[in-house]
C-alpha cells in the first residue's frame, strides 16, 4: 500500500497557514470606536476612575467596563457633576497610553482609580476583583461602589 | 505562614471560574476532543486528562512562583503572554489537528511499518496530552491574565504559597477536561460491548479530533492573531 507523508490535503492546509501568518501583523488590529480620544488629557486634582482595554476587546472585557460604567454613573452623579471624580475608557494599545501599563503596573484589562493632585499622582488602587465577580453582576457592582466611595473618603 | 484552607479553596475556584469562561473554552473543547480521542481504552483517556492537568499545573507554578519569587516582570511576562505567544496558538492548533490527520493516513490497516509508527504517534499522543496542558496554559486571555496574576499570584504572596496555590489554580483550570476523561473512560465499559466496532470508531474519533482542533484553530488564528472576529 503507498504510504504518502505529505498529502495535498495537508501542502494546501499549510498554504492557507502561511498565508495567514504572514497576514498576521497587527496593522489588521481594529480599534473600536470609543469615546476616549477627547478626554485622554490627566486633570490636575481630583480622581479618575480609569477603564484601561487594549486593541482586541473580548466579551467579558465590554461587560466589565460596561458594568462599572453603570454603577459610577447611576451612584456618583453629583461627584461626576462637580468634576471631583471623572469617568475614562482609554486604549493602552495605543502609544500615547502605553506608559500606564507600567504606571500602574497593569496585567490585563484593567479598571483603576487613580488620584490626581497638581497634575500628579498622589495614590491609586487596581480594582483586580473585577474579573472575579464579573459574573455577579449586583457582587461585581457593589465592589466598583465600595471601593469607589472608600478611595474618594480618603481625599 | 502556610495557607488556609479559605485559600486553598479560593486558588481551586480561580481555576475553575477560569475553564469555564468563554475565553478559554475554545482551548478546552479542543484539549476534550484530543483526550477523549483513544475511545477504546479507558487508561489511555484517563492518562491524557491527568498528563493535560499535570502539564497546565507545571506550566501555572512555573509562572506562579517566579511571580512570587518576583523573579520576572509580571506587567512584562502578561503582556508578552496575552500578545505574542497567544497570536501563535491559532496557527499551532491547526498544525497539531494536521498531525492527527496526518496520523490517521498513516493508520493503514496490514502495513508494519505504518502500525509501528502508529504506535510511536500513540505513545507521543499521550505525552501530547501534557504538551496540549503547557501551551494552552500559557496562551493568556485578558480574563485568564486577570484571574491568574490579578488574583491568584496576590493570593499565593499573601499566603507565602508559591508552588502549592498555583498547582490548585492549574488544577482546577482542567478540572472540565478531567470530568469529560472520567465521564468517557467510565463510558468505555459499555463500548466494549460492541469491541469490533470499536477499531472503527478510533479512526473517526481522530479524525473528528482532528477537524475539531483545526477547527478552533482557525476560529484562534481568525480572533487572536487576525483580529478579525
Amino acid at each position: 500500500m503507498k504510504q504518502r507523508i505529505v498529502s495535498p490535503t495537508l501542502l494546501i492546509f499549510t498554504g492557507i497557514l502561511a498565508t495567514l501568518v504572514a497576514l498576521a501583523p497587527g496593522a489588521l488590529a481594529q480599534d473600536p470606536p470609543g469615546d476616549e480620544a477627547a478626554t485622554t488629557a490627566i486633570p490636575s486634582a481630583g480622581v479618575v476612575a480609569y477603564y484601561f482595554h487594549g486593541n482586541v476587546r473580548c466579551m467579558t472585557c465590554r461587560t466589565i467596563e460596561r458594568l462599572a460604567n453603570e454603577t459610577i454613573t447611576a451612584d456618583f452623579p453629583d461627584e461626576l457633576e462637580s468634576g471631583e471624580l471623572t469617568w475614562r475608557a482609554l486604549n493602552v494599545d495605543e502609544s500615547a497610553n502605553e506608559h500606564f501599563v507600567k504606571d500602574f503596573n497593569l496585567v490585563t484589562r484593567s479598571l483603576v482609580l487613580v488620584s490626581y493632585r497638581d497634575g500628579k499622582v498622589v495614590r491609586f488602587q487596581n480594582l483586580d476583583k473585577v474579573w472575579q465577580l464579573v459574573r455577579d453582576e449586583e457582587a461585581f457592582s457593589q465592589y466598583v461602589r465600595e471601593s469607589t466611595r472608600s478611595f474618594l473618603d480618603e481625599g | 505562614m502556610g495557607p488556609t484552607w479559605l485559600a486553598v479553596g479560593s486558588a481551586l475556584w480561580l481555576g475553575i471560574l477560569t475553564s469555564i469562561s468563554p475565553c478559554p473554552l475554545a482551548t478546552n473543547i479542543a484539549a476534550v476532543s484530543y483526550v477523549g480521542r483513544r475511545i477504546g481504552s479507558a487508561r489511555a483517556i484517563l492518562a491524557s486528562g491527568v498528563l493535560y492537568t499535570a502539564g497546565r499545573t507545571i506550566a501555572y507554578v512555573a509562572l506562579g512562583a517566579a511571580a512570587v519569587w518576583s523573579l520576572m516582570s509580571m506587567v512584562e511576562v502578561s503582556a508578552f503572554l496575552q500578545g505574542s505567544a497567544h497570536r501563535l496558538l491559532g496557527p499551532l492548533l491547526i498544525v497539531l489537528g494536521l498531525l492527527l490527520l496526518g496520523a490517521v493516513r498513516w493508520s493503514a490497516p496490514g502495513f508494519g511499518v505504518s502500525n509501528r509508527l502508529q504506535q510511536r504517534v500513540d505513545r507521543w499522543g499521550l505525552w501530547g496530552a501534557g504538551l496540549l496542558g503547557i501551551v494552552f496554559a500559557l496562551a493568556f486571555c485578558p480574563l485568564s491574565a486577570g484571574l491568574f496574576f490579578g488574583g491568584l499570584v496576590p493570593l499565593a504572596a499573601d499566603h507565602g504559597s508559591p508552588l502549592l496555590l498555583p498547582a490548585l489554580y492549574g488544577v482546577g483550570t482542567a478540572l472540565p477536561v478531567v470530568g469529560f476523561a472520567v465521564l468517557l473512560a467510565a463510558g468505555v465499559g459499555w463500548l466494549d460491548m460492541a469491541l469490533a466496532k470499536v477499531q472503527v470508531f478510533e479512526l473517526w474519533a481522530r479524525r473528528v479530533t482532528a477537524i475539531v482542533i483545526i477547527g478552533v484553530g482557525i476560529y484562534e488564528t481568525l480572533r487572536s492573531t487576525l483580529f478579525l472576529i
